[in-house]
């Protein structure tokens, strides 16, 4: 077929125009999106704010409800009806404590002014205080916290950020016992090798998670159950809280679970010294200088 | 490499960030990662972030491990420092291929880097240096009051992607 050089410019004109037209409605898109992601980024730096400001002004009445639970305790020694009441006045404040410390935890991780603060810990001890601090929310759905520790555990003693590993094992411990059915066992267990690498797993024999909604459960503010009439507590923070924690320990968290089976989730953490290389870098002699900014 | 023994120091972990009025020695370790620094020249202070992925999709915290969102925070806490915008000026490294395959982890150390130069040109500040890409990784070391950058290459990335 035979085409004049008109109707071939004609033709790429249209075409030309078509391109154009295209380029300018992506480029209207484009713009929309990029209005529509900084009223989404403007809107979450006012929830972090708004967070780390509200710290403190909550903080603290928690902090005197459980101090003064405590010594209701003691001064009601002998009264059976005081002690039961404030040994319930300090579990809901405990609870209420943990469900905080999570929300401040992502605020302070969202604002990315977080960094790891290594102590030697005692990690049975540890474990075992943090199985304690659960006894009651275990006791209320009739699940038991069974802690196995390896032969040599009152020697283990391992090099991490004490208040991140304590959040990271509630988290674990905390949604372990919401998905156990009544009567359930929650195992926690933990070793540590050769190069002190601590591996962490707790395991539940609840209703399990389908291979399918696996890769979601770190995302956060999913559960996989919504709506009103869902049949577990908790906000869907936990778990995104714990793989960000694990991932700024250099860590990973990984899960084996099938439906009706249960769930085992296992952390591993390494230990510290992997960023003792202060001279890695500089050993070859290769460490070269930029200018002063002072040209620019 | 530093005279002053008593420089207080900061090692920058991946997905934060860091900005002190204060004089600080700031260090991190980069693969695939990328660091971007920025400095008040008159002010004379500044600070740093640690992008280990472009994009924040939505899912997960929104955690300045994201370069768009660990761009926009360290902007914002540069100034709440005393930094004034328009004498910032930036320094960008890392982003390198380490594994040298060319299919690695789909570029992320070239998206990564692409996308600090991006932002950097849309908030207008200029870019007086940089060492990116390449396939070795980086250790950089930031005098936040100076606004000097050292930085050492090596294979060694104990941190990083």
């Amino acid at each position: 077929m035979e085409i004049s050089d008109d109707e071939l410019i004609e033709e790429l004109s249209k075409r030309f125009a078509q391109s154009r037209k295209a380029f300018s409605d992506l480029s209207v898109m484009n713009r929309k999106l990029i209005e529509m992601n900084e009223r989404l980024e403007a809107s979450e730096s006012l929830k972090s704010n708004f967070l780390s400001n509200i710290r403190n002004e909550i903080n603290n009445p928690l902090n005197v409800i459980m101090g003064l639970a405590d010594q209701l305790a003691v001064v009601g020694t002998g009264n059976e009806e005081i002690t039961s009441l404030s040994s319930l006045i300090g579990a809901e404040a405990n609870t209420l404590n943990f469900q905080l410390r999570n929300i401040f935890m992502a605020a302070e991780l969202e604002s990315g002014e977080i960094s790891p603060r290594y102590v030697k810990v005692h990690i049975a001890s540890a474990l075992r205080d943090l199985g304690d601090s659960f006894l009651h929310t275990a006791a209320k759905k009739n699940v038991s916290v069974e802690l196995t520790f390896p032969e040599n555990a009152d020697t283990h003693s391992a090099v991490i950020d004490f208040e991140k590993f304590q959040i990271i094992v509630s988290n674990l411990l905390a949604n372990a016992i919401e998905y156990s059915s009544d009567g359930g066992v929650v195992d926690v267990s933990y070793s540590v090798s050769g190069d002190g690498l601590l591996c962490i797993s707790v395991q539940d024999h609840g209703v399990g998670i389908a291979s399918e909604d696996q890769h979601r459960i770190f995302d956060r503010f999913v559960q996989l159950e919504t709506g009103t009439t869902r049949s577990h507590l908790g906000h869907g923070l936990g778990l995104s809280i714990t793989k960000a924690l694990v991932d700024l320990m250099q860590g990973s968290i990984n899960l084996t679970s099938s439906p009706g089976e249960g769930t085992l989730f296992t952390v591993l953490l390494p230990p510290c010294s992997i960023f003792d290389d202060e001279d890695s870098f500089s050993e070859a002699g290769n460490l070269f200088l930029f200018d002063d900014m002072g040209e620019a | 490499m530093c005279s002053n023994q008593s420089i207080n120091k900061h090692f920058l972990y991946p997905g934060t960030i860091f900005a002190e009025p204060r004089e600080y020695q700031i260090s991190t370790v980069l693969g695939s990662c990328v660091a971007v620094c920025l400095w008040d020249h008159v002010a004379c202070r500044g600070g740093m972030n640690h992008i280990i992925l472009p994009l924040w999709n939505g899912e997960g915290l929104a955690t300045p491990k994201y370069g768009n969102i660990a761009m926009e925070r360290l902007l914002g806490k540069v100034l709440s420092i005393g930094c004034r915008r328009e004498c910032l000026v930036a320094k960008v490294f890392g982003g390198a291929n380490v594994s040298g395959t060319g299919l690695e982890l789909y570029m992320i150390g070239d998206r990564n880097i692409t996308l600090a130069f991006e932002m950097l040109e849309e908030f207008k500040i200029p870019v007086v240096a940089n060492d990116v890409g390449g396939r070795v990784g980086r250790k950089i070391i930031m005098n936040s009051k100076t606004g000097v950058v050292l930085v050492g290459k090596g294979k060694k990335v104990a941190l990083c992607r």
